[in-house]
């Protein structure tokens, strides 16, 4: 069993510190000067080692440390130490069905059990015994050093708390066997019972002190005896559980899983973007070529395509409407209401830049549809990457132009509750978020074919259009701060998104058919 | 016609995948491309279909006049088939028809098209989805024979395919290889023995011919190994 336990913390140690080589060697410009044989190098085994044991020595202290002193000295002032044992008793109860360690499926129990195929009792039965042996020294530390509590009264806490979990192990063990399914402690059957029970015991914990009502000590007595004595029954059960094979075979599944594994996660991201898909059979198309591609694949992913454009739409009349609301039942802040708008265009642009959904939709090109097509040769030339860039534009801005034009209609109804403006500022801001959206439709399809950020595993890894995409939200967000008139802002966002757009499309019917391939 | 590579070289990083490769491909003939894991042949492929940026060499058609490889001239079948899902086979198809009508000559209609690789019926117009590996397989390799591309590069396209299946698009590519190269890598040597008409093995980055001369299958097939364990020369 020790064998097997010094096993598993030297598979681990070995790749946190390959993960850690890894996600370095992934940073644009500072993983190149990462080569593939730092893997081997034993120093980096050493530190992770070293790492690893504060890290287990964190762990069993430092949190142990917060967790009784958030949750049992923090809340708690001027009680009795019986209080206290009383209120710790809730949580320990609550906490060992919320952590049992057994049914956690974990990073480390797919490795070992699943990947390395090592024996499941003798490693669980390790990995469980050295988790108790950190839940004895941690919170007896922790129990002695910040509260009241006397260190027997402590003491008796700790073993109690082991003994729950004892308790909770096995009665999992026996719900398995009663309803079949595999018990995965992160994931309850039922989250409405699981909130109430939470909120039942932590109203136990901390209400019954706030209350004054204390728990007469010979019941606590009873209640410590019981737990006891189901406690040492309950070790029996766990040492000679028969099936850790087949348990973990069932819980340590990727969907239990959050796993770094590049496969894995390929694969989940696939099944989610073919759900995508319109399986609706009516759904067809009367055009031809690319016009015939391109509104099918709008038509079989509207859902998705709309989502975005429909919620962003919703959440500007709501707000839009309360504030009217508001500024009817409160007009002494027309004024300020007036003055804002007339000088606080820039920040709609900041706004534009977090509504536009251009990075969803483009996101959902490549991986339904460019992933795949990009493949193929005649996708690839000049005439047919344009001839669908085309469509994707026109599409794009007509999605994103129906929450532009709701919050154009907004600012405009809002302008006119508060007090007005002339004709030509409403016009100036009406058309300038238009141009604003305008923009950033064009700038993020024209980001997407100059810069094609993702590789042919679907991660999206480009130094290029990550340093591109900050310095539009840096731009924007600089912007938003700059005091200047709508009016005069508005003019100028009018010209400059034509004069972007037209140099944007210069440069994609130039450059995208270099730059628009696989990586 | 004749595909000729001169001199082609690449590197990923240190390390040379293909080193000074030199070779003549001929019209009407099937060329097995044999080579251990990570010898290069799809690189080789992605060189070829200018995927990937060779760092020197050249690579020309030669006919009555020489002249650069264009995309028209390219087919690729990949080993892990890509077809749009969103689509049906059927408006995949019309799709490609509908934006390649001046470069398809002997237009058929789209379900000749399936007939021709035995795609049943009733999946003619099921999401792309919703198909098998075998056939998105079938649908690629239909694309690129559509085209008539004069060169048609398949990496390890029958491997998904079942014996049944397999044998129909090895008597499809027999058909299809007249006026054409058609260059097939395959790990299976008893299918290249079977199905191509030459032998190519990429050992150590280099291209060489295997010549069968007077042998019979057995001796062909143990001087081949030979050739790609890299004990031998060809």
């Amino acid at each position: 069993m020790l064998n097997n336990f010094l096993i598993s913390f030297k598979v681990k140690n070995a790749y946190i510190v390959n993960e850690l080589i890894y996600n370095i060697s992934r940073i644009p410009l500072i993983g190149k000067l990462i080569p593939n044989k730092f893997y081997k190098y034993k120093f980096f085994k050493i530190i992770s080692i070293i790492i690893s044991i504060i890290y287990n020595i964190i762990k069993i202290f430092g949190f142990k440390l917060l967790y009784i002193y958030c949750f049992l000295v923090l809340p708690f002032n001027n009680v009795s130490y019986f209080a206290l044992i009383q209120a710790f008793l809730f949580l320990a109860i609550l906490g060992s069905f919320i952590n049992t360690e057994i049914f956690n499926p974990t990073k480390d129990k797919y490795y070992m059990l699943i990947l390395m195929k090592m024996d499941a009792k003798s490693h669980t039965i390790g990995a469980f015994l050295y988790f108790i042996c950190g839940i004895f020294i941690g919170e007896l530390v922790a129990l002695i050093l910040l509260t009241s509590i006397p260190w027997y009264y402590s003491l008796l806490l700790v073993i109690l708390t082991i003994m729950l979990k004892f308790i909770a192990i096995n009665f999992y063990f026996y719900r398995m066997k009663k309803s079949g399914k595999v018990i995965n402690e992160n994931k309850p059957e039922s989250w409405l019972l699981y909130s109430l029970l939470i909120i039942i015991f932590l109203g136990l914990a901390y209400g019954l002190p706030y209350l004054n009502i204390i728990i007469p000590k010979f019941i606590l007595w009873i209640f410590a005896s019981i737990i006891f004595i189901l406690g040492l029954i309950s070790i029996k059960s766990i040492i000679t559980y028969p099936n850790y094979a087949k348990l973990y075979k069932k819980l340590l599944n990727k969907d239990n899983l959050f796993l770094d594994n590049f496969a894995i996660q390929r694969n989940a991201q696939i099944s989610t973007n073919l759900k995508q898909i319109s399986v609706d059979t009516s759904i067809t198309s009367e055009k031809s070529g690319f016009q015939y591609f391109h509104d099918l694949f709008v038509k079989r992913h509207s859902k998705i395509l709309l989502k975005s454009a429909k919620k962003t739409t919703t959440g500007i009349l709501i707000i839009g409407i309360i504030l009217i609301i508001l500024l009817y039942i409160f007009p002494e802040f027309k004024g300020s209401a007036n003055k804002i708008i007339l000088n606080y265009l820039p920040f709609v642009l900041f706004l534009m830049y977090f509504i536009n959904t251009g990075k969803s939709v483009t996101n959902a090109m490549f991986m339904n549809c460019d992933h795949s097509m990009l493949s193929y040769r005649f996708f690839r030339q000049p005439q047919t990457l344009l001839s669908l860039f085309r469509e994707r534009l026109k599409t794009l801005i007509l999605l994103n132009l129906l929450p532009a034009l709701t919050l154009s209609l907004m600012i405009s109804l809002i302008l006119f509750v508060s007090g007005g403006a002339s004709l030509i500022t409403y016009a100036v801001i009406f058309f300038s978020i238009l141009s604003m959206s305008i923009f950033f439709s064009v700038h993020n399809l024209v980001l997407y074919y100059l810069l094609q950020p993702y590789n042919i595993g679907m991660e999206m890894k480009s130094a290029s259009f990550t340093i591109a995409s900050l310095i539009t939200y840096w731009v924007c967000y600089y912007i938003s701060d700059i005091e200047v008139s709508s009016l005069t802002f508005g003019i100028i966002m009018i010209a400059f998104a034509i004069v972007y757009s037209l140099i944007s499309l210069i440069l994609v019917y130039k450059l995208a058919p270099k730059t628009f391939r696989l990586r | 016609m004749k595909l000729v590579i001169k001199n082609l070289e690449k590197k990923f990083g240190t390390k040379e995948v293909l080193k000074d490769i030199n070779f003549e491909f001929e019209s009407g003939k099937i060329y097995g491309l044999l080579g251990r894991n990570g010898a290069g042949k799809t690189t080789l492929f992605n060189c070829l279909n200018e995927d990937l940026e060779i760092d020197n060499g050249s690579f020309f058609i030669e006919d009555k006049d020489t002249r650069k490889v264009e995309a028209s001239d390219i087919g690729y079948v990949l080993s892990t088939p890509v077809v749009p899902e969103f689509l049906t086979g059927r408006e995949f198809l019309k799709f490609f028809i509908d934006i390649n009508k001046d470069k398809i000559t002997d237009l058929k209609s789209i379900d000749e098209y399936f007939d021709l690789i035995k795609l049943d019926v009733s999946d003619r117009d099921k999401l792309m989805k919703d198909y098998s590996h075998g056939m998105k397989n079938k649908m690629q390799m239909l694309v690129n024979i559509i085209a008539n591309p004069s060169i048609l590069l398949l990496d390890e396209p029958l491997t998904s395919f079942d014996v049944v299946v397999a044998e129909e698009m090895k008597e499809l590519l027999k058909k299809t290889k007249k006026n054409r190269i058609l260059i097939f890598s395959t790990h299976i040597l008893e299918l290249a023995l079977d199905l191509c008409d030459e032998i190519v093995v990429l050992n150590n980055g280099i291209l060489e011919r295997v010549s069968k001369s007077n042998l019979n299958n057995a001796k062909f097939k143990e001087k081949i190994i030979n050739v790609l364990k890299g004990e031998e020369d060809a």
